[in-house]
């Protein structure tokens, strides 16, 4: 079972709606993932809404707060970074990401990858593009 | 017959002040309820959890007068419902969206979840605004031979369609509604992209105000939609309708709703629609009759639904006066007042409706 996170403020600049649908792209192709995204913040609602409607109660796991342990622990555990975003205003994790030599699927905001070193393992993939994020997890880690 | 309506706001929104117009144009006696948290405070939880008290003078004698109390959210109808049990009064309850099928699953709403289930079949009866609300209030115990389904209103002789023509290119194309997540603004953008990518001539008119503002600026400037997309902010009921009747298509891109009332006055102004299968929605919209049904978060359903109507006049023509006949049929505001009515009766009479009545 692959074990995909992302660290992100639930802000809408970081487009978990649209990590949500690769989500359930890769569920509806039978593979076999625990999704763990961590934040808090006033898209809540939008983003619990999503896993309701798109059925993925059972892979998806909103973690409001966590401890410096807890990150550290799921940094450890985890095999990929998603990071969705639309905009590069929003607060993540991925400089962590990348200091843990986890391997990192980022959306195409130039901003986002400049904080990236160029021997880091990473793929880009459009913005807002929910097949493009699961294509890449699927082809990558599955 | 007096009718209290607790929870209606102050001043209440527009489908609320519709309803209560309507009723009084009729002779049904309305009145609100003040709001009462603040004589409350921390008697607010005792009163939700079973204690009733004698509450301030002028909000006594409003519930003494009245012959039923409507709630017009669960919310108020968890906190406030001993008051029916204390002064022997009926009790109706509206059920319209966010509370019903939003709500219940977000994480730390777990205790509403458990009160929604433990308390909302103690309810007389329930105004349900869509087939698809009955449903879902279903889950939560609520049973179906005491609900009634009455649709959302608008007045058709003043959300009427334009007796000009219209300059038939760049296709207009409007929105109108809360700038809130639910709503969907990110994927309609993006459909409309796609429609421009595939050489529609269009312009879009998105109105309304919201929390959601900056997300839909960022993103309309991200897509470069600048010049393709004006934000008009809040407008009042006859700048709307101006807007609707020189505009050829309606676009709704929900998440989540209960029965939308911009999708109504939309289609009783004769526009074609492209919207979303969320909640209601279909109930008012048959794919292909009145517009098109898509999918939600299905952008390129809705810059496919856009192409096919920017292509083909004679189309939303057909599809705009569908949507006009649908509305005087089933969404007129003179027949939800009366809709309104004999249910009030209903409920005071304590005739039950049999469950193929409520749901048939």
């Amino acid at each position: 079972m692959i074990e995909i996170l992302t660290i992100a403020a639930l802000d809408w600049r970081n487009g978990h709606e649209f990590a949500l649908q690769a989500m359930q792209i890769l569920q509806d192709r039978g593979q076999d993932f625990q999704y763990k995204l961590v934040g808090d913040g006033d898209f809540l609602e939008a983003t619990a809404f999503a896993r309701h409607e798109l059925g993925l109660q059972e892979r998806v796991h909103i973690i409001r707060s966590a401890s410096e342990k807890e990150l550290d622990d799921l940094l450890r555990q985890a095999d990929v970074f998603l990071l969705a975003a639309v905009s590069a205003d929003g607060r993540h994790a991925l400089v962590h990401a990348v200091e843990y030599d986890l391997p990192v699927v980022v959306t195409d905001i130039p901003q986002l990858l400049v904080d990236i070193p160029p021997d880091a393992r990473y793929w880009v993939v459009s913005r807002r593009d929910p097949h493009a994020m699961a294509d890449c997890l699927q082809i990558v880690f599955f | 017959m007096r009718v209290l309506m607790i929870g209606a706001g102050s001043p209440p929104p527009t489908f609320i002040q519709r309803q209560v117009d309507g009723l009084r144009d009729i002779g049904v006696e309305i009145d609100f309820l003040p709001p009462i948290r603040r004589y409350l405070g921390i008697r607010q939880r005792l009163l939700q959890h079973g204690f009733v008290f004698q509450l301030p003078r002028d909000v006594s004698v409003r519930v003494e007068q009245a012959d039923l109390l409507h709630f017009q959210w669960p919310g108020h109808w968890l906190i406030y419902r001993n008051l029916a049990r204390k002064y022997h009064k009926k009790s109706v309850l509206s059920l319209r969206g966010r509370q019903i099928n939003v709500q219940p699953y977000l994480p730390g709403y777990e205790e509403y979840a458990r009160d929604l289930t433990l308390h909302l079949p103690e309810c007389d009866a329930y105004h349900c605004v869509s087939y698809e609300m009955l449903r879902q209030a279903e889950a939560f115990g609520m049973p179906p031979a005491r609900a009634r389904v009455i649709y959302t209103a608008v007045d058709p002789f003043f959300f009427v369609p334009c007796a000009e023509p219209i300059p038939s290119s760049p296709l207009r194309i409007v929105m109108t509604g809360a700038l809130i997540w639910r709503k969907g603004y990110e994927y309609a953008l993006l459909g409309f992209r796609r429609a421009l990518d595939q050489g529609l001539d269009a312009h879009l008119t998105i109105v309304g105000d919201g929390a959601e503002r900056p997300r839909v600026e960022y993103t309309l400037q991200d897509l470069g939609l600048d010049k393709h997309v004006t934000l008009t902010g809040m407008l009042g009921n006859g700048s709307v309708r101006d807007l609707l009747q020189r505009s050829h298509v309606f676009l709704h891109a929900a998440l989540s709703e209960g029965l939308p009332n911009g999708l109504i006055e939309a289609m009783s102004c004769g526009l074609p629609v492209v919207a979303t299968a969320a909640g209601g929605t279909a109930e008012a919209v048959t794919d292909g009759v009145q517009g098109f049904i898509v999918p939600t978060r299905q952008p390129e359903a809705i810059g496919d639904a856009l192409l096919h109507l920017g292509h083909d006049s004679d189309l939303r023509t057909q599809m705009g006066q569908a949507g006009r006949q649908k509305v005087l049929q089933a969404f007129n505001l003179q027949d939800q007042a009366q809709q309104f009515r004999s249910f009030y009766e209903w409920v005071l009479l304590g005739t039950p409706l049999s469950a193929e009545e409520a749901i048939s």
